[in-house]
């Protein structure tokens, strides 16, 4: 997923106030989240680096 | 109609749910740990008591397709996952392992037995029934990372298990019958619906979401943030 579809509108570096998702959920039971910071160092596919400061 | 969320005494509200996905074989994850531990100790100093939040592990397999008994380094299974020449792959490595010991966590990518952790995440669900899984999540992590144990095997995983005050036998049996594949299913179908392609991934109170190993100071506001809204705000059931 895009960090469109999970991030609320106008999240900016840090954390921002959350707000209750009110957007479409992919299904009735699962709400969209409202993001409260930005991405930070994670790993996906198998894959574990260290975030590159200049993508963030 | 939307309901507040239940007062169960005056001035006494419901735990703070802090729901984190996550996969043994992740370093990031175990990072995220410590600094989620370090935010929640620094509003204990702050405060001069222990917020109240409830945590829970839930399941997510980094590389499903990882065999049990891989041959090889967790450095060589990287360079091969990503096709990328292994001094890469070994300089990747040891920058995680460098903000690792910054973390107090000593990660040995030379003793790592990289392998699959269905089962890890099985006896996760089996530790989380006895009330024990943040003690086995810490066991596993560490048994991983440090220790050079394997984790793939039931009679490994077992072993671990009794270390946390588990009956060893009944991790046997359960994880010889599968009888938590179901839940490790389930988390992962939960993930894919709040849409997490990466751990960890934590989600406060089921509707606020944080990516990754932040910063204490990140989690410290996330989480105060959240508590600030729960009680001003409607839930969303």
């Amino acid at each position: 997923m895009s960090d469109d579809a999970r991030k609320p509108a106008g999240t900016s570096p840090g954390v921002v106030p959350g707000r209750p998702a009110t957007a479409a959920a992919p299904s009735s039971a699962v709400p969209v989240l409202a993001m409260l910071a930005d991405d930070g160092a994670a790993c996906a596919d198998g894959v574990c680096a260290v975030p590159d400061p200049a993508s963030r | 109609m939307p309901r507040r969320r239940p007062v169960l005494s005056p001035g006494v509200s419901e735990p703070l749910k802090i729901d984190i996905w996550s996969d043994v074989a992740c370093p990031w994850c175990y990072i995220g740990k410590r600094r989620l531990e370090a935010a929640l100790e620094r509003m204990t100093e702050r405060d001069g008591v222990r917020p109240d939040v409830s945590i829970e592990y839930h399941s997510f397999e980094l590389s499903p397709d990882t065999p049990v008994d891989f041959e090889g380094t967790a450095t060589e299974f990287l360079a091969g996952h990503k096709g990328i020449p292994l001094a890469q792959a070994q300089q990747m490595q040891d920058q995680v392992t460098q903000l690792a010991a910054a973390e107090g966590v000593e990660f040995r990518t030379d003793r790592v037995r990289h392998t699959k952790t269905l089962r890890a995440h099985e006896l996760l669900h089996l530790a989380k029934q006895h009330g024990r899984q943040y003690e086995m999540k810490e066991r596993l992590l560490a048994a991983y990372f440090t220790e050079g144990r394997h984790v793939g095997h039931a009679t490994d995983l077992a072993d671990l298990a009794a270390e946390v005050g588990l009956d060893r036998d009944e991790v046997l049996t359960a994880l010889g019958s599968g009888r938590f594949a179901d839940d490790v299913a389930a988390d992962m179908a939960q993930a894919r619906a709040y849409g997490i392609n990466g751990v960890p991934f934590y989600v406060l109170d089921g509707r606020y979401g944080i990516s990754g190993a932040q910063d204490p100071a990140v989690f410290v506001q996330a989480i105060d943030e959240a508590i600030r809204t729960r009680e001003t705000e409607p839930a969303d059931v």
